[in-house]
């Protein structure tokens, strides 16, 4: 077990290595997916006026997302005491935001389902619209922060990571709105553009992809291990086939055929896709997540200082 | 019971009595915070001068065993007649009085017809008091290991020269430390929490660590320098040193060898002392060109060196007559044997020398003494092998070369208890040498009594590992009896000795045995009976065994109620003497061992029974005065103090100490004499010699046989033994490192033989073979295979540990070629083949 | 107001993990969990080999990120600054593990207090000491401060054998740590994680 050259990954925690990320497992990461999904949805809805996405979406959120949280938890009858420290703790501000999307968000359509009794006067309507927006929109990120606030593991620190996990909440919600769509046969004006959307953003996506692995194939060891562990390593086949793959090359090219050949039908097989490589892509992020090994900065300077024997 | 705490104890709630520790033998002080009659921590003692307050791995780890689910806490006898490995002895609980009287029935029908068909494994060193107790039922036999496998040759050899029982090198003064297959201040052997913080210490003041050792022990890690070296042939090594001092730099401490030592003395062509007519050793007085003898010479007049025809005799010097032996010790002919390279040999040797400051005096507490701040330590590793007498005397002379025994920096002898060095006035102005600390020598006998044949072994220590090869074929020895009956006693032989196949033969020829322990073991799973001892912190005793720097005694004393139904193994021993009628005998025993008879009023009655409190109360008030009884000690927790410069520097006085062991030589042939007048044949006298020199072992011959690899054992500071192994806090821990997580290959052994960390891969002596999964590490010598203690049990009851069952002494022969026939000292280390079983995974 | 600390001297310790098993008296871990533990590593090749001993224990960092992820407030850190876990304010949401870059978080799951260290009923050392836990939430090295509030070092600290694990206060400029930090260049883990250790090394 001699340690020059490759550093292994570490079986325990006597041993020198790499530690896995073993502490956010997928539950959290199915409440970043439902997070990021449904609010990319309601705020893709709310923009083009669309109820049923707008529903849809909030109870990803408040359903979803929160009851994933609430599993994961140790303590849920505690979860209360998250929203303690706004001040300095992104989980606290998440909190919060989802907080204030449940309210806003719910006034935003309560008038669809509860009827016009529930319509807010001009002001007032405009400012739950804008809240709910608000809120929705950093729901959409905020989980990257929660990600990359700690130094600990280099391949979350990085500042493309809020901004990667907007892009695929927003890719989510226009790909969940236009199989909406298709399904309710509603809204069908913003199917133009909303495709065209979903084109850009898939291209965005990869391409941020692509920049945030090359950063970080530039970073720390630990961050460059796990590049390695995503493209070549264990992970490889979630990554590569899933993620892009699917995710990506998958999707656009059907979302391309569906258009070309008009057929809607296509439109669940894209969501399939499109949402496979979103879920795949923060639980593979959460679980290849790597500490540094501790050791002497100047490492080897234990090695004896004997001469040959 | 204590009510659930909803935070930490504080160290100030409950209270902390004083105790002692007792995971090893060696007892470091410790107190013990119990709240509401729940012991919940154990430190070191602080006021304690031994461990100053700390304690090592297993010493934190007591209340474990104290606490441990699969401690045996009732006698239980076993229902299931059959016996053997995996068999359930279907183990059902009884009361004390049935215990008692199936043990005193059994053993006693036994002996009414033969004591010595009693075969006693006993291995509780704290409770060394209580050895004896075979002796007064009536049986000499010794079915252990224990001591064997360590100090076989050791401790004889340290009687020897200084009357001490072991050896550590000074501490405090030593400058340039040389350590030959030893863990002392590193990882085990003397007082580990104590000497780790004292060689810690001497390592930040800038003394110099070399340690050889097979493999990168903690010695070797943290050493200045490892030198890696093939096992058994450490001798070769120190030899090779010793050639290039008296021959290429002719360095040595003439002035200590002329003036505390023998090494002048006359020694006549058959290697006898050369004595005048009043039997008086004699001297070449350079004066006067003639022998005179030793007392009528000044030191500086006598000749150290030379030879000299005197009427017709050819005459050398003691000391003559090694250097002739070492000419032809040369570093490049040892280096073949070790492969250790020329170059490094000599180098340590000038360094040593250097080191040693020869002739440089120094003044401690007002007097002065020699100042050698050089030294070579040894144990274990380096001397339990087939030729340890010659071992032992290598490491001695070696550092008498430079004079530095029991001097200031050196090496110094370590007391077997608080009575200090046995020193008293031998012929020739010569320490009388102690070779048996622990029971008087046995009186040559034939046929013998003993099992293990001790009578055979004048300045041996007792060879447990002899049983097989006399109660497997008795005819060989003349064994008059076949043994029927053990006493396993704080002892695991199926797992101590050699040859664990035969070992188990005998357990299974046994008609009835019954153990004294705490837990079910590969041995204590074959008993008929089993009476549950209480651990040390339930139990009543005064210890002190071989303190390196400190002497006095420390309490151990119940810190709690003791747990379940068990009695203190004092009583029980006790209890069996009295119902089998020979409780007088057993009190005169104690009587003696105790020194009580030096003092009478303290003398037990042989008639009367006493409690552990009882005897230990006279214990201390025998040793210390009556104002030092039980109560004092409970309050103050032990009399332990430093010794005193004149305690621990030259004991030997005026006395001079064995250069040349002539008494060794002269042991033999009157041992000769007596077997072959017996008509025994075949008995290996070789090592009977008044110095050592090289030659090839049992073991290293048995590489021409195939077996190209060494395979070693090896103790570390997590464990005792592997006993300790059952420990699930010690185990979870061990586990964890690589070392002991397989069998130990050099990486690039592996590679060239294919295999990798995880293969399964089975190693075959002469003696046997086992099994194992391959761990490759770069901290290995690339023709040896180690075996770490953490992987050799093959029964524990402890569900939260995994029995590991690549057991190293079946490796191990336990027969008389591989048995020093001077001393007993058996060979701890075996020549093996190397095959891979099954690749990484298809392990089963 | 201290800012209490230790100072680990690489080349006293031997690796024997005497800290490890007097931090699993001290506190009662259940099985598998270690405040205190050392890395033991071999580096070099055959011959120029050696084993190296890393003792590790929470840092007590003055940035430190366990702290700033904490969303409940339930990790704080005292006047004193030792980096503590209020169990009945803890949600068990894991974000100081993960913020931890020295592995130094320790989760109480489901279960762990319900069996003994042998799987078992649970010891009676074991049902006084389980107490301290809660399941479901984060534990961690407390730096003993049930002892250093009565004037006692760690329990790594007194226990160890080579008196490797030097415990003291880094406001006292002319302190053991300070100057042994000073003589011999101590250095911490991972800066580059800017966590400002409390626990400093010095070289083997
Ligand atoms: N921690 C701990 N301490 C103990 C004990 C224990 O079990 N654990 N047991 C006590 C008892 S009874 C004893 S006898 C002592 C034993 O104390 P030691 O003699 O110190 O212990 P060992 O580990 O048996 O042997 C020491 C070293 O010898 C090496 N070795 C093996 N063969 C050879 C060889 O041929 N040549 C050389 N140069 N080295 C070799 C081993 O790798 C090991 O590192 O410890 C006592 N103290
Ligand atoms: N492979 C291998 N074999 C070895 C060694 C090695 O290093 N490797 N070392 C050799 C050496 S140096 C020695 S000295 C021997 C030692 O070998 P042993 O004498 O067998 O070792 P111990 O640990 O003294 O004895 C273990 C037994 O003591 C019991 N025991 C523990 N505590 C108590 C107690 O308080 N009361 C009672 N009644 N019993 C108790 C345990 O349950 C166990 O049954 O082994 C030798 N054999
Ligand atoms: S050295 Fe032996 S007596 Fe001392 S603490 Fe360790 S186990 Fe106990
Ligand atoms: S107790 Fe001390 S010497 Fe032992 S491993 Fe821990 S720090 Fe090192
Ligand atoms: S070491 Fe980890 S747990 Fe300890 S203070 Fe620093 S970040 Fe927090
Ligand atoms: S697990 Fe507990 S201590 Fe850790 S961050 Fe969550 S609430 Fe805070
Ligand atoms: S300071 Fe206390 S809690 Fe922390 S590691 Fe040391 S013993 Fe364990
Ligand atoms: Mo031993």
């Amino acid at each position: 077990m001699a340690t020059h050259g490759e550093i292994a990954i570490a079986p325990h925690r006597f041993a020198y290595g790499y530690y896995r990320q073993v502490w956010w497992n997928w539950l959290i990461g199915t409440a970043f997916f439902c997070g990021g999904l449904g609010a990319g949805l309601f705020l893709v809805s709310l923009a083009t006026g669309e109820p049923v996405g707008m529903i849809a979406g909030w109870l990803l959120v408040t359903v979803g997302k929160n009851t994933a949280h609430l599993f994961f938890l140790g303590r849920p009858e505690r979860f209360w005491r998250a929203a303690m420290r706004p001040d300095r703790s992104w989980i606290a501000r998440g909190i919060w935001a989802t907080g204030f999307f449940a309210v806003a968000g719910f006034l935003c359509f309560a008038p669809h389902v509860l009827g016009p009794a529930w319509m807010l006067s001009g002001t007032a309507g405009a400012a739950v619209q804008w809240v709910a927006a608000i809120s929705a929109l950093f729901i959409m990120f905020y989980d990257g922060f929660v990600m990359n606030s700690s130094g600990a593991i280099p391949f979350w620190n990085s500042a493309l990571l809020p901004l990667l996990v907007l892009m695929y909440a927003s890719l989510g919600g226009t790909t969940l709105s236009l199989l909406l769509r298709a399904v309710t046969g509603g809204g069908q004006e913003h199917m133009a553009w909303l495709g065209l959307q979903e084109k850009w953003l898939l291209v965005g996506n990869a391409a941020l992809l692509g920049a945030y692995l090359y950063r970080m194939s530039r970073w720390q060891p630990a961050a460059r291990e796990t590049v390695r562990m995503l493209v070549r390593g264990r992970f490889a086949w979630a990554f590569v086939g899933l993620v892009l793959a699917i995710g990506l090359g998958a999707t656009l090219l059907l979302t391309f055929a569906a258009e070309r050949f008009r057929s809607e039908w296509l439109l669940p097989v894209v969501a399939a896709c499109e949402l496979t490589g979103d879920f795949t892509l923060l639980i593979v992020w959460l679980k290849s997540g790597l500490f540094s090994p501790q050791t002497a900065p100047h490492a080897l300077n234990t090695v004896s200082k004997q001469e040959p024997a | 019971m204590a009510a659930t705490h909803s935070t930490p104890i504080a160290p100030s709630e409950g209270r902390w009595i004083p105790s002692t520790c007792g995971m090893c033998l060696h007892g470091c002080g410790i107190k013990v915070q119990v709240v509401d009659g729940v012991a919940v921590k154990i430190e070191g003692d602080p006021t304690n001068p031994d461990n100053l307050g700390k304690l090592c791995p297993k010493g934190n780890a007591g209340l474990a065993r104290l606490y441990d689910p699969t401690r045996v806490l009732y006698p239980m006898k076993r229902t299931n007649p059959e016996k053997g490995p995996g068999v359930d002895p279907k183990w059902e609980r009884i009361t004390w009085e049935e215990a008692y009287e199936t043990v005193a029935r059994e053993l006693g029908r036994v002996r009414g017809e033969d004591a010595r068909k009693l075969l006693c494994a006993i291995g509780d060193f704290q409770r060394i008091l209580l050895w004896g107790w075979p002796a007064v039922f009536g049986s000499p036999n010794f079915f252990t290991s224990l001591g064997n496998y360590c100090g076989g040759s050791y401790h004889p050899v340290n009687g020897s020269v200084d009357g001490s029982f072991a050896a550590i090198n000074d501490y405090e003064h030593c400058n340039y430390w040389i350590q030959i297959g030893s863990g002392d201040g590193f990882s085990s052997h003397l007082h580990l929490s104590g000497s780790s913080k004292r060689m810690a210490d001497a390592r930040m003041r800038g003394m110099k660590v070399i340690s050889l050792d097979p493999r990168c022990s903690i010695a070797s890690a943290k050493a200045d320098e490892w030198i890696p070296i093939l096992p058994g042939t450490d001798r070769a090594f120190v030899l090779g040193m010793a050639h290039v001092l008296v021959h290429e730099l002719r360095r040595y401490d003439r002035k200590f060898l002329r003036e505390h030592t023998n090494a002048p003395y006359l020694v006549d062509e058959k290697g006898h002392q050369f004595r005048d007519e009043q039997g008086q050793a004699l001297v070449w007085d350079l004066a006067v060109h003639e022998p005179r003898p030793w007392d009528k010479v000044a030191a500086d007049g006598m000749a150290l060196e030379g030879s000299y025809h005197y009427e017709g005799r050819e005459l050398r010097t003691g000391f003559q007559v090694w250097m002739d032996l070492l000419e032809s010790h040369s570093p490049e002919k040892m280096a073949e044997v070790t492969t250790v390279p020329a170059a490094t040999i000599r180098r340590i040797a000038r360094e040593f020398v250097d080191a040693a400051q020869i002739g440089a005096t120094v003044e401690i507490g007002g007097k002065r003494y020699p100042y050698r701040p050089a030294a070579l330590n040894y144990y274990r590793g380096s001397q339990s092998h087939a030729n340890g007498l010659f071992d032992n005397l290598t490491y001695k002379l070696f550092n008498m070369l430079v004079g530095n025994i029991d001097v200031p920096g050196g090496h110094l002898g370590v007391p077997l208890d608080h009575r200090g060095f046995f020193v008293s006035p031998g012929e020739d102005g010569m320490l009388k040498p102690e070779p048996h600390q622990l029971h008087p020598a046995p009186p040559f006998k034939y046929p013998p009594d003993s099992t293990h044949l001790m009578e055979w072994f004048p300045i041996g220590f007792d060879a447990g590992q002899l049983n097989a090869e006399t109660i497997l074929n008795p005819r060989r020895f003349g064994l008059e009896y076949q043994p029927e009956a053990m006493m396993l006693y704080h002892s695991n032989p199926w797992w101590n000795m050699p040859e664990t196949n035969k070992i188990e033969e005998i357990f299974r020829r046994m008609k009835f045995i019954v153990a004294i322990d705490i837990h079910l073991t590969e041995s204590t799973q074959w008993a008929d009976v089993f009476l549950p001892d209480r651990t040390f912190l339930e139990s009543t005793l005064l210890n002190c065994l071989e303190p390196p720097v400190v002497t006095g005694h420390s309490l151990r004393q119940p810190v709690v109620e003791p747990l379940g139904d068990t009695r203190d193994a004092y009583e029980i021993l006790t209890e069996l003497a009295q119902r089998m009628g020979f409780l007088d005998n057993w009190n005169d025993l104690l009587n003696l061992v105790c020194g009580f008879t030096a003092k009478p009023r303290n003398m037990l009655d042989p008639e009367k029974r006493y409690s552990a409190e009882e005897l230990f109360d006279r214990f201390a008030r025998n040793v210390y005065g009556d104002d030092h009884d039980l109560d004092w000690f409970r309050e103050h927790g032990h009399a332990v103090r430093h010794r005193t410069p004149e305690e621990t520097y030259m004991p030997y006085g005026k006395l001079r100490i064995p250069f040349y062991f002539e008494f060794i030589k002269r042991t033999g042939e009157q041992l000769r004499a007596n077997l072959e007048a017996a008509g025994v044949a075949g008995w290996p006298y070789e090592n009977y010699a008044p110095l050592p020199y090289w030659k090839n072992s049992r073991v290293i011959e048995d590489g021409r046989r195939g077996y190209d690899f060494y395979a070693i054992t090896f103790k570390e500071p997590l464990h005792t033994f592997a006993d300790t192994l059952v420990m699930p806090w010690l185990s979870e821990v061990s586990e964890k490192d690589p070392i002991h997580q397989g069998i130990l290959l050099n990486a690039a052994t592996g590679k060239r033989l294919g295999i990798a960390t995880g293969d399964w891969v089975r190693l075959t002596s002469p003696a046997g073979s086992i099994e194992g999964a391959a761990q490759c590490v770069e901290g290995i010598h690339p023709q040896v295979i180690g075996v770490s203690n953490a992987i050799t049990r093959e029964f524990v009851t402890n569900s939260g540990v995994r029995a590991k069952g690549s057991h190293f002494n079946r490796l191990l022969a336990g027969s008389l070629d591989y048995t020093d026939g001077a001393t007993g000292g058996l060979e701890s280390s075996a020549r093996v083949r190397v095959e891979k079983v099954a690749a990484a995974g298809w392990a089963h | 107001m201290a800012r209490l600390g230790m100072v680990i001297d690489l080349k006293r310790c031997v690796g024997c993990n005497s800290c490890t098993l007097s931090c699993k008296q001290e506190n009662g871990t259940p099985a598998g969990m270690h405040f205190a533990r050392v890395v033991t590593r071999e580096v070099g090749e055959y011959p120029r080999t050696r084993r190296t001993f890393l003792p590790l224990l929470c840092n007590h960092c003055e940035d430190a990120p366990c702290e700033k992820a904490c969303p409940t407030g339930a990790t704080y850190i005292r006047a004193d600054g030792i980096v503590m876990v209020a169990k009945e304010k803890c949600i068990g949401c894991r974000a100081c593990a993960v913020s931890c870059p020295y592995m130094n978080r320790h989760f109480i799951e489901e279960g762990f207090l319900g069996h003994g260290y042998a799987g078992g009923e649970l010891s009676p050392f074991e049902a006084v000491k389980f107490g301290a836990f809660e399941e479901g939430t984060m534990s961690k090295c407390t730096l003993c401060a049930h002892r250093v509030d009565e004037g006692l070092e760690p329990a790594c600290v007194t226990t160890c054998p080579t008196e490797a694990r030097i415990f003291g206060d880094w406001d006292e400029p002319e302190g053991k740590l300070q100057k042994l930090v000073r003589e011999r260049n101590g250095w911490t883990l991972l800066p580059e994680c800017k966590t400002r250790p409390k626990v400093f090394y010095l070289d083997a």
